[in-house]
């Protein structure tokens, strides 16, 4: 039985669409640079080094403005997401990355983590720079855009009535030792 | 063996308490600054350290009140129990930060900070108040000066007995007859250094970009860190924070000077600058940073890391600077040394913080007075071997005056070097039995026997609870320069065994 060769038309044509579209997607891969986290760039620095990197964390301390440029410090660590202050429990050390970028777009974070704030939550993307000559061998990221995803928010904290207790017990027992440290001292003879 | 008796427990006792009441004081410092920013939940943790520690101390000192005076054996026994009570009542406000993992952790960084080490276990440091920041760097800075001395500064009024805590504290060198008047001074050099130096680093700071406030704290904190060689800073990311060769360039100043000991501190003081150049001290820091400059550069040249000239050098010269005088300061991040810098730079790193800096300094290490000395034996030796027999062979050296090499100098520096080299080998083979590399091990545990606190990525709040309470005692000992801790061990046994 004869069997015409356009039968396999269908199955060519939609092989033929599907490597288009995945050629399309890998293209818009190429254009959006891979989310990375501190711990990738710090410890994969040289595959990494040079490369086009998207990178998210929370704005910490301060920026550090240096002529039209900036310095900003990422944190991507647990505490990103709330703070010890606010409540978190202790899960690790800080890490995060050095971020230099144009001050205009460091000014888009208004606020900084520390004791009284969890930090605005950004993402910049740029280039990694495992040990830039121009800024004495920093490893740092070479951010050209800075996105706001999450801003930052006030920590209240208020004194837990455990420690108040706590204070109040040990002031009876201060005083006590005091008075009874002055008489001893009085009472033996110089 | 002589039995202590009442009297003598009695008498630790008393004066433990009395260091104890120094420890509550020195807590009113980061107290005032909670205040000061409105941090009500950190002034209560300070407010119950305060009293905990003004309960304790007084409490010793009534209970055990006493008149005598201190002998050399009670003196090494104090400082050792001291500075165990200061650990522990100076953890308080840490433990309740809740930055703390466990209490042993918050007594690890208190150690680590009296004793000038600066490794740490707080958590979430970034978010740490100012309040607790000021305890880390007022900790390490009097921890720099010797809790003790600060106590003899304060609360001592020229006992005799004072010498024998001063020297218990791995100090011996007496800028004036008497003791109280040579800690008064070495607080006055230190106070000046302070006032200077946290100048020049907030204006920098503010140079830089920080707003006035965080610029004034972060010049004082990291002034606290580097002149007492401790190496605490205010961020997760140490002075690598500033991305500043000027700023770098006044920590170097500033932990270098602290490295110094406080009796060359006093001649520069008086204006005798030839002892400088003709310090043994000096003269063998000088040798031993040349030569571990060059195996830390072949290191880096091998890895290739940093083609260009000027930034090779800024990076090599700050991290062995900050490691050779057991500072601790850093502008890489700690698991870059494994990663970029490899092996053979780590070794030259290790080795700079083997030797450490100047004794009665803020320094740790084996300090180079003793590799000086060991020097100056190794070339009397081969002078004699190739001299007559007839010939008197004498070796002589200088340090603040000069002297004859003498068989009791050699007998004493050798067994404190011993001493050193077998706790870093132990520190090094717990390390490696906890299943890390042998080079992040021997880094890590050298760095903490040494009172050095450059990290590799070995410590972290996860590491095993030996570990993290070996590393604890060993720069305890490390600190103390072990005759106060052996004399505590020697207590002990007497207690027990005695007659």
């Amino acid at each position: 039985m004869y069997r015409s060769p356009m039968r396999h038309l269908p199955i060519a044509l939609f092989t033929i669409m599907a490597v288009l579209a995945l050629g399309d997607s890998s293209a818009l891969c190429a254009a959006a640079p891979p989310l990375v986290s501190s711990t990738e760039l710090v410890e994969e620095a040289d595959y990494w080094d040079g490369r086009e990197v998207t990178f998210e964390g929370e704005a910490i301390g301060d920026v550090m403005v240096r002529g039209s440029d900036a310095w900003l410090h990422l944190n991507d660590d647990a505490y990103a997401e709330l703070p010890i202050p606010a409540g978190a429990r202790p899960q690790g050390y800080n890490s995060g990355h050095a971020v230099f970028l144009p001050a205009a777009e460091a000014r888009k974070v208004t606020v900084f983590g520390s004791y009284r704030a969890r930090g605005d939550i950004v993402r910049v993307t740029g280039t990694f720079k495992a040990a830039d000559p121009e800024h004495g061998g920093d490893m740092h990221i070479a951010a050209t855009t800075l996105e706001l995803l999450e801003p930052g928010f006030p920590i209240e904290r208020t004194v837990p009535r455990w420690k108040l207790l706590l204070l109040a017990s040990l002031v009876p027992v201060a005083g006590a030792s005091y008075v009874a440290f002055r008489n001893r001292a009085s009472a033996l003879p110089r | 063996m002589i039995r202590p008796r009442r009297a003598d427990h009695a008498l630790v006792a008393a004066y433990t308490g009395r260091v104890i009441v120094g420890v509550g004081l020195l807590m009113c410092i980061p107290l005032v600054t909670a205040l000061l920013f409105a941090e009500w939940d950190v002034a209560v943790d300070f407010a119950v350290g305060i009293l905990a520690s003004s309960a304790i101390g007084l409490g010793l000192q009534t209970l055990f009140h006493t008149r005598h005076e201190l002998r050399r054996r009670h003196g090494l026994v104090v400082v050792s129990v001291a500075w165990l009570v200061a650990t522990a009542v100076g953890a308080i406000p840490f433990w309740l930060s809740g930055h703390m993992g466990s209490v042993i952790d918050a007594s690890f960084d208190v150690m680590s900070g009296l004793t000038t080490t600066g490794l740490y276990l707080i958590q979430d440091l970034d978010h740490v108040s100012n309040g607790l920041n000021m305890w880390r760097h007022v900790l390490t800075f009097a921890g720099g000066l010797g809790i003790v001395v600060i106590a003899l500064t304060f609360l001592f009024r020229g006992t005799v007995g004072a010498y024998q805590l001063y020297v218990g504290e791995g100090k011996d060198e007496r800028l004036f007859p008497n003791v109280v008047h040579t800690a008064r001074a070495i607080g006055s050099v230190s106070l000046t250094w302070l006032a200077v130096g946290t100048t020049v680093l907030a204006v920098i700071a503010f140079a830089l970009g920080q707003p006035p406030a965080r610029a004034v704290l972060h010049g004082l904190w990291l002034f606290m860190g580097g002149f007492s060689t401790g190496g605490f800073a205010p961020q997760s990311y140490n002075t690598f924070w500033y991305h500043s060769a000027a700023f770098e360039a006044a920590c170097v100043a500033i932990f270098v000077a602290g490295s110094l000991n406080f009796a060359l501190h006093w001649a520069l003081w008086r204006g005798e600058r030839a002892e400088i150049r003709r310090n043994i001290e000096v003269i063998s820091f000088a040798v031993t940073f040349s030569v571990f400059f060059a195996v830390v550069s072949a290191g880096l040249a091998q890895s290739g890391i940093y083609p260009d000239a000027a930034v090779f050098f800024r990076k090599a010269f700050y991290l062995l600077a900050s490691a050779h005088t057991t500072t601790g300061f850093g502008t890489i991040y700690s698991r870059t040394l494994v990663v970029q810098w490899g092996p053979v730079a780590m070794m030259g790193i290790i080795a700079a913080m083997v030797i450490g800096a100047s004794t009665c300094s803020t320094a740790g290490g084996i300090k180079g007075f003793r590799v000086g000395v060991i020097t100056k034996v190794f070339l009397e030796d081969i002078r004699r071997m190739v001299s007559p027999d007839s010939a008197i062979v004498t070796e002589r050296f200088h340090h603040i005056r000069d002297y004859v090499l003498q068989e009791e100098t050699v007998r004493s520096v050798l067994t404190i070097t011993i001493a050193y080299l077998t706790m870093y080998a132990l520190m090094t083979l717990i390390g490696v039995m906890n299943g890390y590399p042998m080079v992040e091990a021997a880094f890590e545990g050298v760095s903490a026997a040494s009172n050095t606190g450059l990290s590799c990525g070995v410590l972290t709040p996860a590491m095993p609870a030996s570990m993290r309470i070996a590393y604890t005692v060993a720069m305890w000992l490390g600190r103390v320069e072990f005759l106060s801790v052996f004399a505590l061990v020697g207590w002990g046994i007497a207690t027990v065994r005695g007659r």
